[in-house]
């Protein structure tokens, strides 16, 4: 029988989980090393493809051909070039793989982990953007996989909502805290059945960022004792770095030698001193969590549980933080490290319950989801500011964030001058209720010939509707021709597999 | 103007009026009208509570008739008109800083709200009509005016165009009163008689804030020249050429004013805010950002320069921190002073730290979703802005 499986698809750490005959979702190990969670770390040696820890051990001798942290160039036109070591802009000349080639090679070592899968569910930040989601998608069919795609935590609160004997219940807060990027998500849990209220997150916020405030001590502090500089981009400090991380999780003070350019050091970091280091993300962190209460128009005291999923969490200033705002510890008792793709897994099998057995039917049959839109989708439209004197353009709200999906808003606007031969149907999406042009993604932007003799007033009228799966379809009408233009913006691979597949020739291992 | 909500209350239905009188229905509904004659009042002062807003307003009142001899509604239509220069006339119409209070094709103050009726409705008590805030209201000339708020009963498909009714047939009954109004900006006629000066004082003070951090630029005085260029184009050969003339006379001057440091700053922005008017003073303070920024880098001093010309002028502080986010987000080099960011992040001192501490969530949000943007100039910046934020939140004990 055909498998559905959830992928967690993780800037430091990537797991797939199925689910078991009686419909428990279940990590796969690495039939290879039997780790459940593998290193999302690709490594391009001369004829081969190394994905896992062992592409991480390459940095020593190898730091160019090795790359880590895929995950955050999803949204950008980027190449990654194994002659510099790094990521350059996509100017068509660069030799190299997109993050969509290399992130393909993370999801076909974790599809060989299990056999006959027909489809996927890929996790992807609750902010992540068209574009990085399209980048996932492409990634996918270069691995061809057939997948959907569900926001982490949303996949997070699934699980924890699904836990044999779970007492989770009532308005919680799950706390998304992964290697690379941190979501939090508000959600109303009843039984099985699962209401998003909202996400909030950073893109760029993780256990990679912590890593790096601490190479920037080790350098400071070698600097101060050897009078020489550290190379604070060396990869290879990032493995050194990362065991100080866990080590201050449990202890106070971590010693470590450091290999510098004038010779070895011992070099001291307290707990102390890492927590002031990453005091930024801290305040950071403090400031998503308030966002997160006052989109859900809740306080501390009304939310019943915190949940945490991802390996940062375990950094215990983070709990510390959690504890502090939310005036009660955390909930711990799931491996952090694999809820994400433990909830994708539920939800691939919700959505495609023809490939489940009657057990796993069963299990599933009273789980219920209700996602909301994640982004304020607008349109440009040009409003006279009387203050001013002046005509400005600015961004129109049309779907604002948090609303349930499925939803369908229309609103009406007018043609602005005599004559005016077209209007530019644009889409827009931000994260802020942003008025400025200069601070929303145009997703789309489409001209509409309008008729001829159009007149200064005339209606317009601009409908977006959103489904559950993400997909947007917008119509802008000027309503007395009935003149339309429609655009469909489904997260959907963008190019064919050939395109996709350029100039990545390579044995996976 | 949706949020106002009007209890039209019809007391005495048309049936009721036929039961009570014997009279026939136009001698009732004449001697109903003169019985109960449509009113306004307009009274100074806060809002009604339910309305949630706390600033200076005319609330304005209506009681009496509203009945149409056909029609199930009308259109209630407010305008405001200043009698000032001659209180017999029809006066000048008014103004609106806001679109919402605007005519649908205008700047003209004119508010417009259907109503149902009938032959006999009327509002037996004062019922709210609107409260209009007086720092919305943009009379033609600056000082103590006499404005008439004039309240139109018309049919349903009545529109006003500038202050003025195509067809007066439409309407039904109206009600006027006459409130004096101190005006303490330069009206409207005053931005059109003051233009030349203001346009002269702006590039003053243009070239006061490019040699600010103590060095007059090319880059910068290319941005007078163009802004003074633009002004030029818009005018017919003659003028142009005369403008053109005067334009790089008083730049060669302005330039050499600057640069020996013979311009004071406290006089110059105390008479530009005697002539100029709002829109005129968002014009300078444009002008100013983008003199800012033309070398790429946006100092310390120019940041509190322009912080303070903003406050002096009394623009609108959101407003104003729109216009200096997009130059923020775009330049090369940014060296903001820390006094400076909570101003232009609307942090106040009278402010709660509490308060302080959303305000710049609010931002955080902001600047943090474009910590991803493509063009790594504007990626830059928005780290920058995030850690500034974090860093003033630490501050605050946030």
């Amino acid at each position: 029988m055909s498998k559905v499986v959830g992928i967690d698809l993780g800037t430091t750490f990537s797991a797939i989980a199925e689910l078991d005959d009686l419909g428990n979702p279940e990590v796969l190990a690495d039939p290879e090393t039997g780790n459940r969670i593998t290193r999302s770390a690709v490594f391009f040696s001369k004829d081969k493809v190394i994905v896992g820890e062992k592409a991480k051990d390459a940095i020593v001798t190898n730091e160019k051909k090795v790359v880590l942290e895929v995950k955050r160039q999803m949204e950008n036109d980027v190449i990654y070039s194994l002659k510099d070591g790094e990521f350059k802009e996509n100017d068509g000349k660069i030799k190299g793989y997109t993050p969509s080639q290399i992130s393909s090679l993370i999801l076909s070592k974790l599809k060989d982990f299990s056999s006959k899968i027909s489809k996927a569910v890929i996790t992807v930040p609750a902010l992540f953007s068209e574009r990085a989601r399209t980048a996932t998608l492409d990634a996918a069919k270069i691995a061809k996989l057939d997948v959907e795609l569900i926001n982490e935590p949303t996949a997070a609160v699934l699980h924890y909502a699904n836990l044999p004997g779970t007492s989770i219940s009532g308005r919680v807060l799950i706390f998304d805290l992964g290697g690379g990027t941190f979501d939090i998500t508000i959600a109303a849990v009843k039984g099985k059945k699962v209401d998003v209220i909202t996400s909030v997150g950073d893109k760029e916020l993780g256990g990679q960022d912590f890593d790096r405030e601490i190479i920037k001590l080790i350098a400071k502090k070698y600097e101060k004792s050897k009078n020489s500089k550290i190379d604070i981009n060396d990869k290879s400090l990032l493995e050194v770095a990362e065991k100080i991380k866990k080590i201050l999780s449990a202890k106070d003070k971590v010693s470590e030698i450091i290999e510098g350019p004038k010779g070895p050091h011992k070099i001291d970091i307290s707990r102390n001193e890492f927590e002031n280091s990453i005091d930024m993300y801290v305040e950071k962190i403090k400031m998503l969590m308030e966002e997160a209460l006052d989109r859900a128009d809740c306080k501390p005291s009304n939310i019943n549980q915190t949940l945490l999923v991802g390996g940062s969490t375990r950094i215990p200033i983070i709990t510390e933080i959690i504890k502090k705002i939310m005036k009660k510890a955390p909930v711990k008792g799931v491996n952090v490290d694999e809820a994400v793709a433990c909830g994708a897994a539920l939800y691939a099998g919700l959505q495609n319950t023809g490939s489940l057995n009657s057990a796993q039917k069963k299990a599933i049959s009273k789980v219920e989801l209700n996602d909301v839109c994640n982004h304020y989708m607008g349109t440009l439209i040009i409003v006279k500011d009387p203050e001013r004197n002046k005509y400005l353009e600015v961004n129109d709200i049309v779907i604002p964030r948090d609303t349930k999906l499925p939803c369908s808003i229309t609103k009406d606007y007018q043609v602005l001058y005599d004559d005016q031969k077209k209007i530019d149907c644009s889409v827009t999406q931000s994260e802020g209720e942003e008025k400025d042009v200069e601070f929303v993604h145009v997703i789309a932007n489409e001209p509409l010939e309008l008729r001829k003799g159009a007149k200064q007033g005339d209606p317009f009228k601009v409908t977006y509707s959103y489904d559950t799966n993400g997909n947007m379809h917008c119509v802008f009408e000027e309503v007395i021709s009935k003149k339309k233009h429609e655009l469909n913006l489904k997260p959907a691979s963008s190019k064919d597999l050939k395109e996709l597949r350029e100039n990545l020739d390579f044995d996976i291992e | 103007m949706e949020s106002i909500v009007v209890w039209i209350i019809i007391v005495i239905g048309w049936a009721i009026l036929k039961g009570v009188f014997s009279k026939s229905d136009a001698e009732v509904i004449a001697e109903s009208v003169r019985e109960n004659p449509f009113e306004i009042r307009v009274k100074s002062g806060l809002p009604p509570a339910e309305t949630g807003l706390k600033i200076d307003c005319f609330n304005v009142d209506m009681k009496g008739m509203v009945n149409h001899p056909t029609d199930t509604e009308v259109k209630i239509i407010l305008t405001i008109q200043d009698i000032t220069e001659d209180e017999n006339s029809a006066g000048i119409p008014v103004l609106s800083a806001v679109q919402a209070f605007c005519e649908p094709n205008s700047r003209v103050l004119g508010l417009r709200l259907r109503a149902k009726t009938s032959p006999g409705g009327y509002y037996p008590d004062w019922t709210t009509y609107t409260s209009i805030p007086k720092e919305f209201i943009i009379p033609p000339s600056k000082g103590n005016r006499k404005l008439k708020f004039l309240v139109f009963v018309c049919d349903g498909d009545t529109e006003m165009d500038l202050g003025k009714f195509e067809d007066t047939t439409k309407v039904k009954h109206y009600a006027s009163q006459v409130v004096n109004f101190n005006y303490k900006e330069p009206g409207y006629m005053d931005e059109l008689i003051n233009k030349s000066q203001v346009e002269d004082l702006t590039i003053k003070l243009g070239m006061s804030m490019a040699a600010v951090d103590g060095h007059l630029e090319q880059k910068e005085l290319d941005v007078i020249k163009n802004w003074a260029k633009a002004i030029v184009d818009t005018l017919d050969d003659e003028k142009a050429s005369e403008k053109k003339k005067h334009f790089s006379k008083f730049i060669k001057e302005t330039y050499n004013e600057a640069k020996n440091k013979k311009i004071s700053l406290s006089k110059l922005v105390e008479e530009f805010n005697n002539v100029a008017s709002k829109a005129q003073k968002y014009t300078a303070i444009q002008l100013l950002l983008d003199i800012s920024s033309a070398d790429g880098s946006f100092s310390k001093s120019e940041d509190v320069f322009i912080n303070k010309i903003a406050k002096t002028t009394g623009v609108d502080l959101k407003t104003f921190k729109e216009m200096r986010n997009k130059i923020v987000a775009k330049v090369d080099n940014l060296e903001i002073s820390e006094k400076p960011s909570e101003d232009s992040f609307g942090i106040t001192e009278d402010m709660t730290d509490e308060e302080k501490c959303k305000i710049l969530r609010k931002e955080y949000t902001k600047w943090n979703s474009q910590t991803t943007q493509k063009d790594p100039k504007r990626k830059k910046r928005a780290k920058e802005m995030v850690k500034t934020i974090a860093t003033l939140r630490k501050q605050y004990n946030c």
